[in-house]
């Protein structure tokens, strides 16, 4: 039951980033900026923090073909990235202690794995031109920091609920 | 301090490696086509894409609209020079179309249909891609409203956005013009003039298109309006492409290339329409003209 409250959350983020981000019109402040929503990977990050590993990397696998159905035509890639990515950050966070600047930071290099991965994964099959300069300098940069921000709001409830429902009795 | 990938995590890594090179594989090669799974996910998303959409537009359009006030004046003292034109133009217009008609009809092809003759559907964009480097928007149309593979997609005023790649039974993805994987080279012409290309790519950094295969001695400015030629398959005849920006010769110096900024604004794009061409297109089973 728990579960699917999480489920549901995260459906949402999913939903929000193809669907709201694109109304907001960020690139007429900065041009050429690219500010990419990967508020789903934070979340799934969260999760297997401060929850079960195990369900972070099935709603990772989950998720993942989720976006690789809805918003782009090559299937898999989104998939494999999501799931590594959380599998490679978590094993970080258990040689740290997690404070709130270090799941912050944390985020943050997940964001830049997945970002890269999939660059780099694009790039091979030829879905992208851009070149790595432009990728660091007019993507990475501001995703990082959209995310990093997304992360610092839902870092508190969300770590609570987490906690409270691995913690609780049901468990 | 537990090891990174022991020996087991090891072999799912290369599984999962296996598995993704298949899928993009697979996915690649498949193309347009999408199978009743991928329907059925992108039929259910969409739904929820719809709900979620609607009081987000409804928001973004207030703000859209004191955006719009702003701008008011300067777009009607615009629009009042061009109103001038307007009437003669008119006249003009009604005037060669019967003309047309009439030779038309004498000369007995009144019954088929022209390049440039369509059927609009109209559709709402309910979701869009995130990451840039897919360019794809959902459609809350699909096969049950008529909509099928190939077709083109446009803004008003007939600016070309893209076309159709995938549809679901009450959904469809637009591949738009800037889209990497819409590898269809689009057929086109330079407004009043017999000079045709080819739309080859999409320039990112420059948010230009690339117009090549112009004849080396074609007259090309910058300014000059491109739009469909309707010689290809898929898009009727006078889709406004864009405008020109910049002209060069290619690599080899054999044929000119020009940089076309598009007309549509990419970016915002809120009601598209979906146009079904009528003459008969290239493999699609009837005989042409």
């Amino acid at each position: 039951m728990k579960q699917i409250k999480v489920f549901i959350f995260l459906f949402i983020l999913f939903l929000i980033q193809g669907t709201v981000m694109p109304l907001i019109p960020m690139n007429g402040l900065w041009k050429n900026l690219q500010f990419i929503p990967d508020f789903v990977l934070v979340a799934l990050l969260m999760i297997a923090f401060f929850g079960s590993l195990s369900w972070g990397l099935k709603y990772a696998m989950v998720f993942g073909f989720l976006i690789d159905l809805t918003y782009s035509t090559v299937l898999g890639v989104y998939a494999f990235c999501l799931v590594l990515t959380v599998y490679c950050v978590y094993t970080i966070s258990r040689w740290v202690n997690m404070n709130t600047a270090m799941t912050l930071l944390l985020s943050a290099v997940g964001v830049c794995f997945m970002q890269l991965g999939v660059y780099v994964i694009y790039l091979m099959i030829g879905l992208t031109d851009q070149t790595f300069v432009d990728f660091i300098q007019l993507r990475l940069l501001p995703t990082v920091v959209l995310n990093a921000l997304f992360a610092a709001i839902i870092y508190l409830p969300f770590r609570r609920y987490l906690e409270k429902i691995t913690n609780g009795p049901e468990n | 301090m537990p090891s990174f990938f022991s020996n087991k995590k090891l072999i799912i890594l290369l599984t999962g490696l296996i598995v993704l090179i298949a899928l993009i594989s697979y996915s690649l090669k498949e193309g347009a086509r999408a199978t009743w799974s991928e329907q059925f996910v992108q039929d259910i998303v969409g739904g929820f894409q719809y709900v979620v959409n609607v009081p987000a537009r409804y928001v973004a359009g207030f703000f859209q609209n004191v955006n719009d006030i702003e701008n008011a004046y300067k777009e009607n003292k615009h629009l009042k020079e061009n109103l001038a034109n307007y009437a003669s133009v008119e006249q003009q217009n009604s005037d060669l179309s019967v003309q047309n008609k009439e030779l038309k009809a004498q000369l007995k092809m009144l019954n088929d249909p022209s390049l440039s003759d369509f059927k609009k559907y109209s559709a709402t964009v309910v979701g869009r891609s995130f990451d840039q480097w897919n360019q794809l928007v959902t459609l809350d149309k699909g096969k049950v409203n008529g909509i099928r593979n190939g077709m083109p997609v446009i803004t008003s005023g007939k600016r070309l956005i893209g076309s159709i790649t995938k549809t679901g039974n009450f959904t469809s993805k637009v591949s738009l013009i800037s889209d990497h994987q819409n590898v269809n080279q689009i057929s086109a012409v330079i407004e009043g003039t017999r000079v045709y290309g080819m739309i080859e790519g999409y320039d990112q950094n420059k948010g230009v298109l690339l117009f090549q295969k112009i004849p080396i001695k074609a007259k090309v400015k910058k300014g000059q309006v491109v739009s469909t030629s309707g010689l290809s398959g898929k898009y009727s005849r006078g889709l406004i492409i864009g405008k020109i920006t910049h002209v060069t010769t290619d690599q080899y110096g054999l044929t000119k290339a020009a940089e076309v900024k598009p007309a549509a604004d990419l970016n915002d794009l809120t009601n598209v329409m979906v146009i079904e061409r009528k003459a008969a297109t290239v493999g699609s089973g009837v005989k042409g003209n």
